[in-house]
């Protein structure tokens, strides 16, 4: 028997051992479902067992070897090795959901869990979604639409068998979160689905190892509350404390509104840019007439006409040409949710009585 | 470590892990046939006809499920013991498609869709019957050094004990012999699966997706998109259904044709094919299934 011969034998065998050991491993590890679908694991350990009693076999029972299969599960090895892909990273973000911790608050009895394949297979059938409440579970992405804009969309990972046939699917946001989260943060979406008259053609993207990805065409989803798995949604007085509204925060810190603004809510501040902030210790009232008791985002001023605020005042609303308006003020930064409320960075300072009315 | 990297290595894995098994068990059955299943007795199974060989080959696929990973050392070894080319081609092409578990995983993808479960069903009986037609047409169609033997069972030609009579062993021999075999078949099959594994590890990977918007125009061009997508994929059997279903851009028959052909051939197979068939046979089932699948599924798209 030559060198070679000698080497392949043993070297089949070992290999063979290897690859039983190895899924043999793998399908009782925790991080199994990164790469196959729970369901199979039994089946991968069963896989596994064979292969390594045809290892032992060959280890105790010398035979013909070929140096091309060794090579081949040599390779695989390589591959393995380097590639590392028993291990979370965030390409492998979207096939394993994090298991819940306690502190997920979601209101399930207002918004249904719903799983996203579910929302678009509803879709595909033609039900009508428009409105419905829903609560789900996914990552957030960021996309470039067609056009070039950016887009922050709700993605979930689905595998049939195994990572290889990995799809995602997902909604587009009305709201851009960029600042308040990462990509491939895990959140649940509680909210509304909008329908939309003229949906925009989405190409599918490649998301880890889903080599395709497709962002529901015809509905956006409308949060009203995201809970984070990584980050819970900061509180008003933490989405206040940027230093484009610096100023107004130190006069708010000065009065009981701050103590307010700590509570549950929840609230809709209106937060002057520091630009606009011109006096130097503006007076409790004039900064009650900033916040409004409620949770409104842009799409909720569309729909009011006025504004109780938490001073007593009413705050008039205007849309012009699709621009709104909160007492002459323009909304610069919309939508900064929090888990108490959500704030709207505002240019200039709202044309109000600067004394108690 | 860079994304594209850990990807890769991913979807090789995951290809490779999911097929061990089914390739496993396909390596160990075959082995058995090899050790326990004399020529006489399984010749005496084969029906004389063609149609009813052919038949016979479609019916094996129903009651011996067998992904397309495992069915091609089985077919192999069923060859090499004499099994007409007819009925092992016909059992070969069907059995991935027409088992219970795919049936059901395709019911369930297309949401109770008969129209998707029974084309499915007739697309892969027609061409494995027509294929299996080819190979008797053809006589020969195994490789060089694969030819069937006499008295194969009796002899094994690559256990490394040449001369070696199975049929007088005892069980624990024979049990050991199927263990050896199977080693042997499935690190020979092994590494076309693994080669495969890579081939679609990279198109998975590094696949522009210009590429499959490129064929969204006609429903010729989105059939022919979606075969070409099927090859490259070499997505199981039992969960491309779920695939095809969420490519919701492309029609029905396009994802039909998905989910014909590519349990029929595919990156990892094309390796397996070669260790097994000749030249010509091989080029045979390079396109005859790729041929019948384009014909059928266009005939899909004006029918339904």
């Amino acid at each position: 028997m030559t060198i070679r011969k000698a080497v392949t034998i043993r070297l089949d065998a070992v290999l063979l051992m290897t690859v039983g050991l190895g899924t043999g491993w793998f399908s009782l590890s925790a991080n199994y479902g990164l790469l196959m679908h729970p369901k199979f694991q039994w089946l991968s350990l069963a896989g596994a067992l064979l292969v390594l009693a045809m290892g032992m076999s060959a280890l105790l029972s010398p035979r013909r070897g070929h140096i091309s299969g060794t090579a081949s599960f040599l390779l695989l090895l390589g591959i393995v090795v380097l590639g590392k892909p028993f291990t979370r990273t965030t390409a492998s973000s979207g096939l394993l959901a994090p298991p819940a911790p306690e502190a997920l608050d979601i209101d399930e009895q207002r918004f249904p869990f719903k799983e996203i394949r579910e929302l678009h297979t509803a879709a595909k059938k033609g039900q009508a979604l428009d409105g419905v409440p829903f609560s789900a579970l996914g990552t957030l992405q960021r996309i470039t639409l067609p056009d070039g804009r950016p887009q922050t969309v709700l993605m979930r990972s689905y595998m049939a068998c195994c990572a290889a046939d990995a799809l995602a699917l997902g909604f587009r946001l009305t709201h851009d979160l960029e600042t308040t989260f990462q990509e491939g943060d895990w959140v649940v979406i509680s909210g509304t689905l909008s329908q939309l008259h003229a949906p925009d053609p989405l190409p599918s993207f490649r998301m880890g190892t889903a080599t395709f990805a497709t962002v529901h065409e015809a509905y956006v989803m409308e949060p009203t509350q995201i809970v984070s798995y990584t980050t819970i949604l900061p509180s008003v007085i933490e989405q206040l404390t940027s230093p484009s509204t610096a100023l107004f925060t130190q006069a708010l810190q000065a009065t009981d509104l701050w103590g307010l603004l700590q509570g549950e809510g929840p609230f809709t501040v209106f937060a002057p840019m520091n630009e606009a902030f011109e006096q130097e210790s503006p007076s409790r009232d004039w900064l009650a007439q900033h916040i409004v008791l409620g949770r409104l985002t842009d799409k909720d001023l569309y729909e009011e006409m006025d504004l109780n605020t938490v001073h007593g005042r009413k705050l008039t609303i205007q849309a012009e040409n699709g621009r709104l308006r909160v007492e002459g003020a323009r909304l610069v930064f919309k939508n900064k949710l929090a888990r108490n409320g959500v704030v709207h960075i505002i240019y200039p300072c709202l044309d109000v009585e600067k004394e108690t009315p | 470590m860079p994304e594209s990297l850990y990807t890769f290595a991913a979807i090789v894995t995951a290809i490779f892990i999911e097929a061990m098994p089914f390739l496993a068990i396909g390596a160990l059955l075959s082995a058995a046939i090899e050790v326990f299943v004399p020529t006489e007795r399984l010749m005496r199974c084969i029906p004389r006809g063609i149609v009813a060989g052919i038949g016979l080959g479609v019916a094996a696929g129903v009651v011996i499920p067998t992904c397309e990973c495992g069915v091609v050392p089985v077919v192999r070894r069923l060859m090499r013991k004499g099994v007409p080319p007819h009925v092992a081609v016909a059992y070969m092409l069907a059995a991935p498609i027409v088992n219970p578990v795919v049936l059901a995983s395709t019911w369930f993808a297309f949401q109770g869709n008969l129209a998707m479960l029974g084309g499915r069903v007739a697309i892969a009986v027609i061409t494995a019957g027509t294929l299996g037609w080819v190979a008797h047409r053809m006589g020969t169609i195994l490789r060089t050094g694969e030819a069937p033997s006499s008295h194969a069972s009796e002899v094994s030609s690559d256990c490394g004990h040449e001369g070696h009579v199975h049929v007088t062993d005892g069980l624990a021999q024979k049990l050991r012999a199927v263990l050896r075999h199977g080693g042997q078949e499935f690190v020979d099959m092994g590494k076309f699966l693994i080669l495969g594994a890579i081939a679609a590890g990279l198109f998975k990977t590094f696949l522009p997706q210009a590429v499959l918007t490129a064929f969204t125009g006609s429903p010729m061009l989105q059939i022919l998109g979606m075969m070409l997508l099927a090859v490259l994929l070499s997505v199981c059997s039992e969960a491309d259904a779920f695939v095809a279903a969420s490519f919701q851009s492309f029609s029905p028959a396009s994802q039909l044709a998905f989910v014909t052909l590519g349990p029929m051939i595919d990156l990892k197979l094309i390796g397996m094919f070669a260790v097994t068939f000749n030249r010509r046979f091989l080029l045979v089932l390079m396109f005859g299934p790729a041929l019948m699948v384009f014909v059928l599924s266009l005939l899909f798209e004006v029918l339904l």
